[in-house]
């Protein structure tokens, strides 16, 4: 494999390809896009400067979404004990907590990662279909208006997703 | 998993779901918690596939990469320059060499607040005629579920709402002080006569003519509103023409938004139930349940859903605090003759009868 060997053009690639969804993902955890950022950023460092371990076997893709997630958590953590005020606060920071978040297990990552990466390979316009039609819950008619397409087009994108959603999933929880 | 049904998964995610659907969906997620995980983890993950992640984006997190790695030299490859110009500006400021500032802030973590405040590595220009000077900017987000208060530079006083993000300069150099809102928050604005406060919301700018006020400006709504407690505040559109003028004024007892047209208009409105959330309860007069559940959501930080969107119509009043029990959720869909079930951060709500429960 490229990168291990010191390939810095294949790294390159290798950001080009990752990159947007990895911020992404960050983003999904930690609820903001500037320390989604900086935790990308940490993690491609991370992995080349450990480039020379990597086995063979293991898909670089895959361990770039552990180390964010690790990053992540521990921001998220720290973010919970460092309760710094504000420079110009006076009264205390958080008026109130919200419920706490769930357990997650190590499993439930994984195959969040999965399914994120599978996400990832739809094209930019399936993309938003997909989260208008599963996240905002709008219908046919609702997203050709809001895309100014075609209820029948905006259709078609979503059930070419799901086709590739449905042959993807299987095949990357085999690997 | 080779027995997942898509179209049904497609339906009942899309709030399509129909009773024999349901019926379906609960036989298939009680043949093993596997099941009940995948539905989990994919709801996880569309509800992280918010937002594009632009090129110049990229690059600003590629240079700080390539700083810290020794790769400068190594070519940008696959970035078309037809997409490098088309970067927003605020990122093109904040090229390379605050990469290392960038990745200084992230250890230190120093500057990061409990609610998420982050200290943002980004620099802006203030211009306006002067000399331009770069100020730090700082990002002050909310997560949902909390509230914060705290001051701007200027001593004026935000309450910034859950799942609300502010944006302000560390100093605010130059003849206006403007903050830019995404979300929901109460100002209560030290007025300085020849230093206008303004918030750039959505569509919209508000200018404080000395006052007590609040903006909300939601990326699921149309446009941005703002309600005034005391005092007065001039709304006009983010693309005006003449920059100069001060725009419409609303007064106490009134909303401004701008009107279909584009231009901005003054209404009557029920202003203290916009403000009910600033003193700790969520106040909802006849709410179609579909505006009202983003409202929820972000209050409660869970994922409320319809089994059905024609029950999104269905008006719901009340008044709601801060704790969510179990039995008050019972309560909540009650209320408007509706069952719902809670899986873990999601609340559905059935029509009376249909739940899977």
């Amino acid at each position: 494999m490229r990168i291990a060997a010191g390939d810095a053009q294949a790294f390159r690639e290798f950001f080009n390809r990752e990159a947007a969804g990895l911020i992404r993902y960050a983003t999904g955890i930690l609820g903001c896009r500037d320390d989604a950022r900086d935790a990308a950023q940490e993690t491609f460092f991370r992995l080349w400067e450990n480039r020379a371990r990597l086995e063979p076997t293991t898909d670089p893709a895959r361990l770039l979404y552990t180390i964010i997630r690790n990053l992540a958590r521990d921001r998220l953590r720290h973010r919970a004990v460092e309760r710094r005020p504000h420079p110009h606060l006076e009264t205390p920071h958080i008026v109130q907590a919200g419920p706490l978040l769930a357990d997650e297990g190590e499993e439930a990552d994984e195959l969040q990662v999965l399914l994120h990466r599978a996400l990832e390979t739809l094209s930019p316009r399936q993309r938003e279909i997909v989260l208008l039609r599963w996240k905002r819950h709008l219908t046919y008619e609702q997203i050709g208006a809001e895309l100014g397409i075609a209820p029948g087009t905006a259709s078609a994108h979503m059930q070419r997703a799901i086709g590739q959603l449905k042959v993807l999933v299987p095949r990357l929880r085999a690997t | 998993m080779s027995d997942l049904d898509w179209e049904l998964l497609d339906r009942y995610l899309a709030g399509e779901a129909t009773a024999a659907d349901l019926e379906r969906l609960e036989q298939w997620l009680a043949e093993g918690s596997e099941h009940a995980a995948l539905l989990e983890s994919l709801q996880r993950a569309v509800a992280a596939l918010e937002g594009d992640v632009a090129v110049g984006e990229l690059e600003v997190v590629w240079d700080g990469v390539a700083e810290r790695t020794g790769l400068t030299s190594v070519e940008p490859a696959g970035v078309r320059p037809a997409e490098a110009e088309s970067r927003p500006t605020h990122f093109v400021l904040a090229e390379p060499r605050h990469a290392r500032w960038r990745v200084g802030a992230w250890i230190a973590a120093a500057a990061v607040l409990a609610a998420g405040a982050v200290l943002a590595g980004r620099e802006w220009l203030t211009g306006g005629g002067e000399a331009a000077t770069v100020v730090a900017e700082r990002v002050v987000r909310v997560p949902r579920g909390e509230r914060a208060r705290f001051r701007l530079p200027d001593g004026t006083e935000v309450l910034l709402g859950g799942g609300s993000t502010l944006r302000h300069p560390q100093t605010f150099a130059g003849r206006s002080r403007e903050v830019t809102l995404e979300g929901e928050a109460y100002f209560t604005v030290m007025h300085q006569e020849h230093r206008p406060f303004r918030v750039r919301a959505g569509d919209l700018i508000a200018t404080d003519l000395g006052t007590e006020f609040l903006v909300r400006a939601y990326p699921e709504h149309a446009g941005a509103s703002v309600v005034v407690r005391s005092g007065t505040v001039a709304v006009r559109p983010v693309q005006a023409r003449d920059s100069t003028q001060p725009g419409r004024v609303v007064r106490p007892g009134e909303l401004g938004r701008l009107g279909a047209d584009g231009e901005p208009l003054v209404e009557q409105a029920d202003t203290a139930a916009y403000f009910a959330w600033t003193s700790g309860t969520l106040v909802f007069d006849g709410t179609p349940l579909r505006d009202a559940l983003p409202q929820l959501a972000r209050w409660y930080d869970l994922d409320f859903r319809l089994a059905d969107s024609s029950l999104g119509a269905i008006p719901l009043s009340g008044r709601l605090d801060q704790t969510l029990t179990p039995a008050r959720l019972d309560l909540l869909a009650g209320s408007v003759g509706l069952d719902q079930v809670r899986r873990g951060r999601v609340v559905t709500f059935y029509r009376r009868g249909d739940s899977p429960r």
